[in-house]
């Protein structure tokens, strides 16, 4: 493409840039604030509109391609304007009285279910906007694709970046702002110089309406049901402070009535005390402790059965793993622990933690993940404490696919070599019915004590229950008889009951705490025997402890269950439990559906002539299989590299996007020919296999070395993939503008419809059978890509 | 709808059929809607009884009798009033819910009150179980930190004639000190812990019951009873997830 008289090349492509920049930025802004009013797992349905954006905006530009091109230079800058008043309107309608949905109501209320599909078609506009924008150009530039694509590539890698800034330093109401800004810088950039009355209007126009939309934000309303909202009920109960991270949105509400005892015992009969209490996007996180702090304070926390460790042994070195705002930390500092280290990942919380510990030369916080803290660490504990798992008699279904390392066999293995001789794991879990939690861990930890072939499993576990929780305690040594005492001891004082205990009495297990469906005490003997597998195999729910590959802790539904469990939810019967991935599921079976009307079903109306349609088919729809399946295995395992959730996706696509632009803009300079369509995704597919040996060792080897050296690590071994992944989809269009472009818009189309369908069923995959096959599946399908040249016909 | 048949003049017979088809329809017709809405909420509230509560084994008349008198359609938002005799949990807003009725029968049930008694319950809600229990017990005492919550069942039950049920808008944390000891006490707004002073105003060999779970799912109950300094708990199962847990056993 030469300089065009209106608006040249370079001004498309800054103005391509920055509003690939705004949708990622937008598509990022929007996870976190749904993340906040809703719950997680509707960071997927975002994922898929925005991809849904894309594939309708191929199609839509197939039906209108010569009107849309002959208009382009006008329509272009349009384009991107209404993007950038779209995307705080969006947000704004989105939130508002009349659309807003809830999560919990969804099953409830056939009301919300119209609620939520619209929700969806209103988060879909900008994106359509904006992608058609980009598409048009596409088509536009069909032989400068190389160049148009990297600077899509570009942008799209910088926007991950500038959401992370735009987390940290603006208030959630003002970020889908920020991000309009993007789009609007780029479409004044792109304005047409001759097309002066058209400049007179927009610009002034659309300026009073971003403005009006910056004095104006949208109300964010976190849903009733969510822990933020019950508590603003509760009488003079005002948010002390609010701070957005990238990490979650941090508030800090104070009550008169807002009292902290979780799971106290019924023993327990001084009054409870009042806290402030922290939330991470709504959700409860911990309290505030008592400023200034008291060493020996009496921890209410005593009172509950993950004191047990502190009272058979004197423990001297702990380790607590992901502390919170510190409660556990206090407990082992009233119990005159000379060394406690303490991990955080969540910055803004672990500021809490730290500025709490102030002074207490004892107390080692560390603002990171336990893994990766764990690896390089060299002490031994006399205890490793994890906090509480699950919630109170509920349910953490709606955290159903949130992988949680430090509860996998492979951390527990880690933790097991980092005990003392005497030392122990200390796993405590919320009661819940039917019982999950429990067994999980159990399963886990009967596991764990195998593989260091301890030959009386038994006599190294002890577990205790409360009225509503239960501890387990396993142990290096043996435990002795004084110290089965001192459990017995503890248990009387506090009127719990011991669960596991060696040279334990049935009479014993429910004294205090009685339990309707006794084979609960049947079922734990048998994960700590031999008869293990066959529970863990017929229990109706998933049991088997998690593996790094598959570290979804509190997903529990088999796959079969998937239709029992929606018919109950037609028969308004449903129990609520694992609902995350419940929703996932169904959110798949829309989006397979919505992504054919609006991507595949118009172009069927129009006849589409070709001799290559089977490899048009594979070639595209492979790739943009492909591409989501390895965004999805590289987020987890750099998650687990850098400890960082959000900075660790942050990087992987920015990294990937950017080395990908790279590979584009070079594929647009190489020779196109068929070597190159059989060749490069046959690379890709040789790196992935290879990866798929090499790549977990590579990582978990080098998790405790510097920061920079792990950074460079991530460019070598993403940029290097990357590069090759950015070039089979420029080439594979180039080679069609060349001979047919009736079969442009297919491929396009068909490369967006499997994108969108490919992230939730990534994440599918993913649960099911783990992130090692995810990649080999797409090793598979890149081998197929490359396979499916043959089939092209001269 | 009746008159349709006086207009009927000697019919001929091969249409004789196919009209009383349609005067029965019609007359059925009729005679649905012109139940009152009252009478429709009375036929839901004994099929609710029948197939809801007495399926699943609750026996206890004073139970079944309080269940069938209260109108729990009053006590839900008028846009959920047609589902309010359904299986299951409503919501009522502030991010609270009206128990499934079943659950709202078994801790009636457990609970163990006669005419004699006097009952505390922590979390008013809607006001609906303290008017079931009303026609059970001697007195109920209730609390609703929510004021909004509160104030609504206030009136409510002040507008139905539960005189013996009297609200307070409060913390629950402290019980209801000036009537205590109760003989049963329900807390309905489960939290992490039981309050002290709610054990101490129970009195010796009294029961107190915890639904438990979070909104609209199954809840579990918790029976807490109280024999001198000792106390002890016992975990109920609500009936339906039995075969959920039964299905394999080792």
């Amino acid at each position: 493409m030469k300089s065009d008289k209106t608006t040249s090349l370079v001004r498309i492509n800054v103005a391509i840039g920055l509003i690939s920049a705004a949708i990622i930025a937008f598509q990022l802004i929007l996870m976190q604030i749904l993340s906040y009013v809703q719950w997680y797992h509707f960071a997927y349905m975002i994922i898929s509109i925005a991809l849904l954006g894309f594939g309708a905006a191929g199609t839509f530009l197939t039906i209108f391609q010569q009107k849309l091109e002959k208009n382009y230079y006008t329509l272009f800058p349009f384009l991107l304007i209404v993007t950038a008043i779209l995307i705080p309107v969006v947000v704004g309608i989105a939130n508002s009285e009349a659309v807003r949905f809830d999560s919990l109501l969804i099953f409830q209320d056939s009301r919300h279910i119209g609620k939520l599909i619209l929700t969806y078609f209103i988060f879909f506009l900008p994106f359509l906007t904006g992608a058609l924008a980009i598409g048009m150009s596409f088509s536009k530039f069909a032989d400068q694709i190389g160049k148009i694509y990297f600077s899509n590539l570009i942008g799209s890698g910088i926007g991950g970046i500038i959401a992370i800034f735009f987390m940290q330093w603006i208030i959630p109401e003002q970020q889908s702002f920020a991000v309009a800004i993007l789009a609007f810088v780029g479409g004044i950039v792109s304005l047409p110089k001759n097309k002066k009355k058209l400049i007179r209007i927009i610009v002034p126009l659309s300026t009073l309406i971003l403005i009006i939309l910056f004095f104006y934000p949208p109300r964010l309303t976190p849903s009733e049901y969510k822990d933020i909202s019950k508590t603003m009920l509760l009488p003079d109960a005002k948010v002390e402070y609010r701070k957005s991270t990238p990490h979650g949105f941090v508030e800090i509400v104070s009550s008169p009535v807002l009292r902290y005892a979780p799971g106290v015992s019924l023993a327990y009969r001084d009054s409870f005390p009042v806290r402030k209490v922290v939330f991470n996007n709504g959700n409860w996180m911990g309290c505030l402790l008592p400023q200034p702090l008291e060493a020996n304070e009496t921890n209410i926390l005593d009172y509950t059965p993950q004191a047990l460790p502190y009272h058979i042994d004197n423990i001297k070195n702990a380790l607590i793993i992901n502390a919170g705002t510190g409660e556990n930390v206090l407990l082992a500092l009233s119990h005159q622990v000379a060394r406690i280290t303490a991990n955080e990942t969540n910055p803004e919380i672990f500021n809490i933690l730290r500025q709490s510990f102030e002074g207490f030369y004892q107390v080692q916080p560390y603002q990171t993940m336990p893994r990766t803290l764990l690896t390089p660490d060299t002490n031994k504990y006399d205890l490793i404490e994890l906090p509480i798992v699950g919630s109170f008699f509920g349910n953490s279904g709606l955290n159903a696919v949130e992988p949680r390392y430090e509860l996998t066999i492979e951390a527990l293995r880690e933790m097991w070599n980092k005990l003392s001789e005497k030392g122990m794991i200390s796993l405590s879990c919320w009661m819940d019915y039917p019982v999950r939690n429990a067994y999980r861990l159990l399963a886990t930890i009967s596991l764990l004590l195998d593989e260091n072939d301890i030959a009386h499993p038994p006599h190294h576990v002890v577990a205790i229950r409360s009225w509503c929780a239960i501890t387990f305690l396993v142990k290096k040594s043996p435990f002795k008889r004084d110290e089965i005492n001192k459990v017995r001891l503890f248990c009387e004082n506090r009127m719990f009951d011991p669960l596991v205990l060696p040279e334990k009495q049935e009479i014993e297990r429910d004294k205090y705490n009685i339990l309707q469906d006794t084979t609960f005490f049947t079922h734990i003997d048998q994960l700590l025997s031999h008869k293990k597998e066959t529970l863990i195999r017929q229990y109706p729910y998933r049991i088997h402890p998690t593996t790094d590959d598959r570290p979804f802790f509190f997903q529990f539904v088999r796959f079969k269950q998937i239709p029992q469990l929606i018919s109950s939810i037609r028969e308004k019967n449903f129990p609520f439990l694992d609902i995350g991935y419940v929703l996932i599921i169904l959110t798949f079976v829309q989006i397979v559906f919505i992504a054919a009307i609006f991507i595949l079903l118009p172009l069927s109306f129009r006849p589409w002539k070709s001799r290559n349609k089977k490899w048009v088919l594979m070639y595209f729809s492979g790739l943009g299989l492909a591409y989501m399946f390895l965004e999805m295995v590289f987020i987890q395992h750099f998650t687990f590299y850098f400890g960082e959730p959000t900075y660790a996706a942050s990087a992987t696509l920015g990294i990937l996007l950017f080395t990908s632009g790279l590979g584009s803009y070079y594929s647009g300079k190489s020779q196109n020919n068929k070597k190159m369509r059989l060749a490069i995704p046959l690379v890709i597919a040789a790196i992935l296999v290879l990866y798929a040996f090499v790549l977990s060792p590579i990582l978990t080897a080098t998790i405790g070395i510097a920061l920079p050296l792990k950074i460079m690590i991530a460019v070598v071994l993403l940029g290097t993939l990357g590069f090759f992944l950015g070039m089979p989809f420029p080439i594979g269009i180039d080679y069609l503008s060349g001979k047919n472009t009736d079969d442009i818009p297919w491929a396009w189309a068909l490369n967006g419809y499997f994108s969108v369908i490919s992230t939730v069923l990534a994440t599918i995959i993913s649960v099911e059978l783990g992130y090692l096959l995810l990649l080999s599946m797409a090793a598979f399908i890149y081998a197929l890509v490359s396979i499916s040249n043959v089939w092209i016909k001269a | 709808m009746l008159h349709v048949i006086f207009y009927v003049d000697k019919p001929k017979k091969k249409n004789m059929k196919r009209l009383y088809i349609l005067i029965i329809i019609l007359l059925n017709v009729g005679f649905f809607s012109s139940l009152s809405g009252q009478d429709k909420f009375e036929i839901k509230r004994k099929e609710m009884i029948k197939k809801q509560i007495q399926a699943r084994g609750i026996t206890d008349k004073k139970t079944l009798k309080a269940m069938e008198a209260v109108p729990r359609h009053l006590f839900v938002p008028e846009e959920y009033q047609n589902r309010a005799y359904e299986d299951g949990p409503l919501p009522i807003g502030y991010g609270q819910t009206i128990s499934q009725p079943y659950i709202v029968a078994y801790m009636t049930e457990l609970l163990n009150v006669g005419p004699d008694d006097v009952v505390l319950e922590i979390g008013t809600g809607s006001g609906y179980q303290a008017a079931v229990l009303s026609r059970i017990v001697k007195k109920v005492y209730t609390v609703e930190i929510i004021e909004e919550l509160g104030l609504a069942a206030k009136e409510r039950l002040k507008a139905l004639n539960y005189d013996n049920v009297e609200v307070k808008i409060g913390d629950g944390y402290y019980g209801w000190e000036e009537h205590a000891p109760y003989d049963g006490i329900i807390v309905t707004a489960a939290s992490e812990y039981i309050p002290p002073p709610l054990i101490q105003q129970l009195k010796d060999k009294g029961r107190m019951i915890i639904p438990v779970g979070s909104p609209f799912s199954v809840q579990n109950l918790m029976l807490v009873e109280k024999s001198g300094d000792k106390i002890k708990t016992k975990s109920l199962i609500p009936v339906r997830f039995v075969p959920l847990t039964r299905k394999n056993k080792p």
